[in-house]
């Protein structure tokens, strides 16, 4: 019987948009205290208590850090459910030389080894903010490091539906829009009862960034799949997966990429001090739920040239 | 010039009979779903006028297919944990203490050669049947061709002649080494009148 990718695909649906989300929310990490310093001092863990004194909210706690650590693993378990026999993993770096798996794998130990090293620091270390600076940066380009290398590992000579610009496109997509929710999520939750969020716009322009991310990658998915059910052949096949076979979830990628962005921008429109999140929240599960369902779609577009 | 064996088929003998995909799956005790050599059936056409009356115009081959134990392996390539590997005499072939059941290899190879057993939890394929040659015998699948048209060859390194007939990917992507002499109709075919007609055993 022929292999079917989607079969097996939901772990490698979780593991892809978990790993690519933590990358999102490190590059978030690293770009927020520079563009949105004012607002960045201001963000909390849903576990923080309420009147946490500044020291542990600005020393201790690295909202987006411990986010992007919390997904990365969650992603790591999750790739280790795709495996049948997890007990040869340990072989898996060994053919970096030529194998994008091999340096998948390589770079998302990298991540979170610095990510690691960078929170331990900030929780028992003593005060350094150049070498929190440095870890900081180092950990966002390894987290595109190794989402440059998932894509790689799609990018195979033989699978046509993946061998093209909208599987960097569809990744990095998810990294942008994933890591921005997560700061929306958090700037949501750091800004209710006061009128600090209101006031400086940021989940607005988190919102509108969202959107444009989105609608680049509905526009590229949409066209690179038109253009190939024009080939023949296993490129069409691929193409038909999706946009014939499994037409409903795709408009329900679609929906989901939509209405979620325009959710979050929705929630932007409050009054300062009756901030409620809730459309955000509403909004980025819908974003997250479309990342998901998109990933499962190409992974059903599968399709080898030949056998 | 380098002299690898690969395997050969004059595909205009081949009936179809899949003695060489019985023999393979006996000698190597493969379980249900795993299948290291495969028989293709194409088939297309149909009847034609010609002028008052009708003539038959449908075709019909089979191309028999394992692993082509490539020059450019894409398993071995993309394997990120070095289980699959291309000896020196060109047969490429899984470790399975080092295979750690990813799929990789299977979503790579455009013939499908890397199958899954489930119950082993690791990725075989056709190793050439190494034992036989070692003891100066033929692979089982060559010994069971009971119209001698699948036979085990030292090919050069320009042998992979006629691999890119249809239903067989262009061999640039992985410079496949075998050697096959096309059917009549394998022109026809490639032009669009033919498709695979038993996808589901494959």
């Amino acid at each position: 019987m022929r292999a079917r990718v989607e079969t097996s695909s939901w772990s490698l649906v979780i593991f892809t948009v978990g790993a690519q989300a933590a990358a999102g929310a490190a590059l978030m990490r690293a770009l927020l205290p520079v563009f949105l310093p004012s607002r960045y001092t201001h963000l909390v863990l849903p576990l923080v208590p309420v009147g946490a004194s500044p020291e542990m909210l600005a020393g201790a706690l690295d909202p987006l850090g411990w986010v992007a650590l919390l997904l990365l693993a969650v992603a790591g378990g999750f790739a280790l459910l795709h495996l049948t026999r997890p007990r040869a993993a340990r072989f898996a770096v060994s053919h970096a030389g030529t194998s994008w798996l091999s340096r998948e794998i390589l770079m998302g130990a990298l991540f979170g080894g610095v990510l690691v090293v960078d929170l331990l620091l900030g929780v028992l270390g003593p005060e350094a903010p150049t070498l929190h600076a440095v870890l900081r940066w180092a950990a966002a380009g390894l987290g595109l490091g190794f989402v440059h290398a998932i894509v790689r590992v799609y990018r195979l000579r033989t699978v046509p539906a993946w061998n093209a610009r909208a599987t960097p496109i569809a990744f990095f997509g998810t990294t942008a829009v994933l890591g921005l929710a997560a700061a929306a999520i958090l700037f949501a939750l750091s800004g209710q009862g006061d009128d600090v969020l209101a006031a400086d716009q940021s989940l607005r322009t988190l919102g509108l960034l969202a959107a444009g991310v989105v609608l680049t990658q509905l526009i590229s998915v949409w066209s690179h799949l038109t253009k190939l059910e024009h080939e023949g052949g296993a490129p069409a096949a691929g193409a038909r997966a999706v946009l014939r076979e499994r037409r409903g979830l795709l408009s329900l990628r679609t929906f989901c990429g939509a209405f979620g962005v325009l959710l979050l921008l929705a929630g932007t429109e409050t009054e300062a001090g009756t901030q409620t999140p809730a459309a955000v929240w509403v909004g980025c599960a819908l974003l997250l739920l479309g990342e998901l369902v998109g990933r499962y779609l190409f992974y059903a577009s599968h399709r080898r040239v030949g056998l | 010039m380098r002299r690898r064996l690969g395997f050969a088929t004059d595909l205009s003998g081949c009936t179809g009979c899949k003695a060489c995909q019985v023999a393979c799956k006996d000698k190597h005790g493969l379980g249900p779903g795993v299948l290291w050599r495969r028989v293709v059936e194409v088939a297309g056409g149909g009847w034609e006028e010609a002028g008052a009356t009708w003539r038959d115009a449908s075709l019909t081959y089979f191309v028999s297919v394992s692993c082509m134990h490539c020059d450019r392996p894409i398993c071995v390539e993309v394997c990120p944990t070095k289980a699959m590997s291309k000896d020196e005499g060109g047969i490429v072939s899984v470790d399975p203490e080092r295979c750690m059941g990813c799929h990789y290899c299977e979503w790579a190879c455009p013939y499908g050669a890397p199958h899954f057993d489930a119950e082993a939890g690791v990725m075989t394929k056709c190793d050439l049947c190494r034992d036989e040659l070692a003891m100066g015998s033929d692979p089982a699948c060559v010994a069971a061709c009971p119209m001698r048209v699948l036979t085990l060859e030292e090919l050069d390194d320009d042998g992979c002649r006629g691999a890119g007939t249809f239903p067989l990917p262009p061999t640039d992507l992985t410079e496949p080494r075998t050697a096959l002499d096309p059917h009549r109709d394998c022109g026809r075919a490639a032009d669009g009148g033919g498709h695979i007609g038993n996808e589901e055993e494959l």
